[in-house]
């Protein structure tokens, strides 16, 4: 079966502006995304993590086609997407949708729920019922109820949480087959993240859902992916399933951002091997030589200051870009 | 863990009441809030946001403006009043003896002045010495927070450094002093988890060193796991448990404090079924009757709806304020 999503060695590079004095021949680059390759099947649940700037946002937006990428190619059931005519972009854009971290700014807040709600079913003409019935119909699925009252309530009007309720509502109205979520929970208490955590695996298990899940918490990636990408300035730098990297962490980088994520028991959290990494993530400007996570890495050798690693399968389906993966 | 804390409280805050009046309301964020900090204690206020956590640590610095109003308390630091000392000698105590660090470095660095200057500037204005000495002792600082080369650090401009490198010049200036307390209000969340690690680490090693206490407010259960001694858990402007970090973690007795630990997703253990909190954080300018939390609890009562639970102490030093525990 051909994979659900394909993408291959995506680059996204920004020219960076310099000031108006400099007369530099040769423009400086953001590599912003720097040969990023994966793919998803239908169904399968897919985390990327990394820290800010490793590029994680910049290639969901890529998917969605927000922004088109400076080289490499994104595969949908088969086909490139950035070759799509209009009447077959108009199809994506009914099955791949976003939800976005904050809902503040993603919300409009001169329209109602029920508005913004509504917007997507006119725009893609739905037929049959009438566009209101179904809104009301999506705000039971989210949990918003009752459904007539929270259609006429302004994005104010609501909590974080029943904000973020209303984003997942637009996202799986028009019954997508892709979900690209940036963050969903990130500004949300824990208490309330749990709901709606909850919720986006319910719908997933109702509808089918395929999920990319951008995110920097590991311990959310745990227990929602089924596989994970550890980004690392603007590369891959393990993939693997949820168990296989948890457990058996292969990249130095991924083993550092696990030990030093706290875990909430005073026990195991005080008992655990110390391994605190040094400096912070390079500048996605002037690229380290070699591996890009080489000046940071408590293993570097003399060859990994050579050439760049490329993502290699060492063991079934765990992928890793490192000279001299651990144990 | 910092190690061995002695038994002198150095700070007393006793049903602190801080109040906002707003147009809508009196809006009540911290309503009646009892917390001591001992000295070498690293003492945890856990709680989500808007639970008051962050007025607290405001309030205890003086730091409440219009609207808002310290209406009722104590507040001793080392058995001095803070609420009846004059703005004046406030300001000694600010920086010198308590000192603070902000989630948000940059709002509280001024971005026309080098981060040396400012960092010099409290050396020189605390302990009235030279120009000279107090640029040496700023450079020592730096270099102590682990910053790379100190003295070009000095000249620059807060815009020229990361948030991490931000974050360790604020930690660098509150302990410019060695003042005898550090409130660090989520010092680390805007930060990535690795540099979170560095920023931790270096806080506790310091406090460790200089044998300063800790009051660290956060969101974060796993912080508090690893580097508090005792921890306080807030909900919506009430403390509702205390107790030593092992009580906390290993026999939490609130419903509330239950629900959060078991909301918490860690990266080293798999959970199949997500648990949550139903509902939401009341609205406080008309928070329920009785016990705030009671709309949310599953255990709620007849009696959690009229009259408040008081917070008793059911065992050495853990503290609960809920009916369920009232027999034991």
């Amino acid at each position: 079966m051909p994979h659900l999503l394909e993408v291959k060695d995506l680059r996204k590079q920004y020219p960076l502006k310099g000031s108006f004095l400099s007369f530099r021949k040769g423009k400086k680059l953001v590599h912003a995304v720097d040969g990023v390759t994966f793919n998803l099947d239908e169904g399968e649940t897919l985390g990327l993590v990394g820290e800010s700037g490793c590029g994680k946002t910049t290639t969901a937006k890529i998917i969605l086609r927000l922004i088109e990428p400076t080289s490499g190619s994104v595969y949908y059931k088969g086909k490139n997407i950035f070759k799509l005519k209009r009447s077959e972009m108009y199809d994506y854009r009914q099955e791949v949708k976003l939800i976005f971290q904050d809902t503040y700014a993603s919300l409009n807040p001169r329209m109602t729920v029920g508005e913004t709600l509504k917007r997507q079913f006119t725009l893609h003409a739905v037929r049959g019922k009438s566009a209101k019935e179904e809104v009301l119909k999506l705000l039971k699925t989210v949990g918003l109820t009752p459904e007539k009252t929270f259609y006429n309530r302004y994005p104010h009007e609501l909590s974080g949480g029943q904000r973020q309720r209303v984003a997942v509502a637009r996202a799986i109205g028009l019954k997508p087959k892709l979900v690209l979520a940036d963050e969903p929970v990130s500004a949300l208490d824990i208490s309330i993240r749990g709901q709606i955590l909850k919720l986006m695996k319910q719908l997933q298990h109702d509808f089918q859902l395929t999920y990319i899940f951008v995110t920097h918490h590991l311990g959310v990636v745990r227990s929602l992916c089924d596989r994970v990408a550890v980004m690392y300035l603007g590369r891959v730098a393990e993939l693997a399933t949820v168990d296989d990297l948890f457990e058996h962490p292969l990249h130095p980088y991924t083993k550092d951002i696990m030990l030093a994520t706290p875990i909430p028991d005073p026990e195991r959290s005080r008992s655990r091997q110390r391994m605190i990494l040094s400096g912070e993530v390079p500048s996605p400007i002037d690229l380290p030589r070699g591996c890009r996570f080489s000046p940071r890495c408590p293993y570097v050798q003399n060859d990994c200051l050579e050439k760049e690693p490329e993502l290699i399968e060492l063991r079934t389906g765990h992928f890793v870009a490192c000279y001299h993966p651990l144990e | 863990m910092i190690g061995k804390q002695s038994n002198e409280i150095i700070l007393h805050v006793q049903d602190l009441r801080t109040y906002f009046y707003l147009r809508t309301g009196i809006l009540k964020a911290v309503d009646g809030v009892t917390i001591d900090v001992h000295q070498r204690e690293a003492v945890g206020l856990v709680g989500e946001s808007g639970c008051g956590k962050s007025v607290t640590a405001f309030s205890i610095m003086r730091l409440i403006q219009t609207p808002g109003k310290i209406v009722e308390g104590k507040i001793l630091f080392k058995d001095k009043s803070l609420l009846d000392l004059t703005p004046r000698s406030m300001t000694q105590v600010r920086g010198q003896d308590i000192s603070m660090v902000f989630q948000d470095p940059m709002t509280y660095l001024n971005p026309v002045f080098t981060v040396g200057n400012q960092i010099m500037e409290t050396i020189q204005i605390h302990r009235h010495t030279e120009k000279k000495e107090a640029k040496e002792k700023t450079i020592e600082l730096l270099g102590s927070t682990g910053l790379p080369d100190p003295e070009k650090v000095f000249n620059y401009f807060p815009h020229q450094l990361s948030g991490g490198m931000r974050q360790r010049i604020l930690i660098a200036m509150a302990l410019s002093c060695n003042p005898s307390l550090l409130i660090a209000d989520e010092p680390t969340t805007a930060l990535d988890v690795t540099v979170q690690a560095q920023i931790l680490q270096l806080i506790k090693e310091t406090i460790q060193q200089l044998g300063t206490s800790l009051l660290l407010i956060t969101h974060d259960l796993g912080i508090v796991a690893d580097t508090c001694d005792t921890v306080y858990v807030m909900y919506a402007g009430k403390i509702v448990e205390r107790g030593t970090v092992w009580q906390i973690f290993k026999h939490p007795l609130h419903p509330y404090t239950s629900g959060l630990l078991e909301c918490v997703l860690s990266i080293d253990e798999f959970k199949k079924e997500i648990k949550t909190i139903e509902g939401n954080v009341p609205y406080l300018i008309n928070p329920p009757s009785g016990c705030r939390y009671r709309t949310r609890c599953p255990f709620a009562m007849e009696k959690c709806g009229t009259v408040e639970p008081p917070l008793i102490e059911i065992e050495d030093g853990h503290a609960v304020a809920c009916y369920l525990h009232e027999a034991d």
